[in-house]
């Protein structure tokens, strides 16, 4: 690659990687073309759409809006860590029983930012899901169901005590 | 593919010596306004600048202190972090406004400083760290100053920062209000600076207006503040008489012959701000009723 390169660790769900990249590589590049993760989908590139989400640090971030410089140390999870990892077996089951499903496109980013809200909060209101979904653009408009679904699986949760399987 | 050189300094020391040495450097924090507007496009690196300070690793600017009268926050730390510390102790027309700003995810990057100190549009925090009479620290690596929000910004709407000078420290006042407002009217587009902003705070114990200031955010002046206004209100009894309040609105007017451009966009703004004040003025009145 032309260009000054920076050398990189990280990890990357729950594994520590190394990389050289160029500094001004873009997150979402550099995990769909480097580590071909391609679930991390590129929409607007402008951070409007969340297609592009991923957990950083445990926080929600738009991968599309993030330079490899300031990668060093970060803890990055993708959509792929959250349906593979084991820290995330609660939520992932919260969100395959429930079918919290789109089109395929904006369904990685809507996962990762339910996973970044059921990471703190098991049982949210129905205001803190459409808070935690208010970056995520959804054409098909299906959040009224995505919201109805998780309300579901943390009233069940509730009845029971258990988790729903 | 250019060469790009980033410094990532962990001390405040470092980061001004570093500036005062790379005056043409661009200061990286949160980064969302800056990575949008040098994206170029899909599989290509951001087209930055030949350096770069990324100040997301100096600790100092990541701090936040809680004293009796102000809270001391770091100029990069980002919104959601602000945010957390709550409803309760965050003054409210200062929590308003952050969690209205763009989407949790960009809130999780964008940073206080960076949306004050931005040079290519006005942030939307401006008029509500205003009204609340907010300072802001300004350091280089051998002066440190403080300003007013509406002294930060010279006479043509830019920060007025001094070579070397970053801006280090937002320092909000933590006042009891008996009422605090905050409405932004978006421009359309989700992320553009909002068409207009307004805060208004005001405190009137034992039937009298103690203190009531109010700020408009996006016109000429970055954060509107009409000083004399808002003394004549001093002392006047609630609920405002109606007649007041219209003379009010008509001087309040006049002022705005000067913020606001001979043009459909200004007349909006104009309309609008005028809108907004009275609301304002009405809300207060109804807010003293269910006080007293």
């Amino acid at each position: 690659m032309p260009g000054n390169l920076i050398k990189l660790r990280f990890t990357l769900n729950e594994q520590p990687v190394f990389l050289q990249c160029h500094p001004g590589a873009r997150l979402l590049d550099i995990l769909r073309n480097d580590f071909r993760l391609k679930g991390t989908r590129e929409g607007c590139s402008r951070g409007e759409c969340g297609a592009c989400l991923v957990l950083m640090n445990g926080v929600p971030v738009n991968s599309c809006l993030i330079p490899a410089f300031t990668l060093s140390d970060a803890e990055i999870v993708t959509v792929e860590g959250i349906h593979s990892l084991k820290s995330f077996v609660d939520i992932r089951k919260k969100i395959q029983t429930n079918r919290i499903y789109g089109c395929g496109f904006c369904s990685s980013g809507i996962q990762v930012a339910l996973a970044a809200l059921l990471l703190t909060n098991l049982k949210p209101t129905e205001a803190e899901i459409r808070q935690a979904l208010s970056g995520n653009l959804c054409a098909c408009g299906n959040y009224n169901s995505v919201v109805a679904a998780v309300l579901e699986g943390s009233r069940r949760k509730r009845r029971y005590g258990v988790k729903q399987r | 593919m250019k060469e790009v050189r980033v410094f990532r300094p962990k001390s405040l020391g470092g980061t001004l010596r570093l500036y005062t040495r790379n005056p043409g450097a661009m200061l990286y924090a949160g980064g969302t306004e800056i990575t949008r507007q040098v994206q170029r496009g899909s599989g290509t690196p951001f087209g930055f600048p030949q350096k770069v300070i990324y100040l997301g690793n100096v600790q100092e600017l990541n701090r936040i202190s809680r004293g009796q009268r102000y809270l001391d926050i770091g100029s990069v730390l980002d919104l959601s972090r602000i945010l957390s510390i709550g409803r309760n102790v965050l003054p409210p027309v200062l929590f308003e406004n952050l969690s209205g700003i763009a989407t949790p995810a960009v809130r999780n990057l964008a940073t206080l400083g960076g949306n004050i100190a931005l040079r290519n549009r006005r942030g939307d925090s401006l008029a509500a760290l205003s009204v609340i009479d907010s300072q802001l620290e300004l350091r280089t690596s051998g002066s440190t100053r403080w300003l007013s929000i509406h002294e930060f910004f010279n006479a043509n709407g830019l920060p007025d920062l001094r070579p070397g000078e970053i801006l280090t420290r937002i320092r909000v006042p933590l006042e009891d209000w008996d009422f605090a407002l905050f409405r932004k009217v978006e421009a359309g587009k989700r992320f553009a600076a909002s068409a207009l902003s307004f805060a208004g705070v005001a405190r009137f114990p034992k039937g009298n207006v103690e203190v009531l200031q109010f700020c408009i955010g996006g016109l000429k002046t970055p954060a509107f503040r009409m000083l004399a206004l808002e003394g004549r209100l001093k002392n006047a009894s609630v609920p405002v008489p109606s007649k007041f309040i219209d003379t009010l609105s008509h001087d309040l007017d006049e002022a705005l012959n000067e913020q606001v451009a001979d043009t459909p966009a200004g007349h909006y703004r104009r309309a609008t701000s005028l809108r907004l004040f009275r609301w304002f003025m009405e809300t207060v009145n109804t807010r003293s009723l269910e006080i007293l």
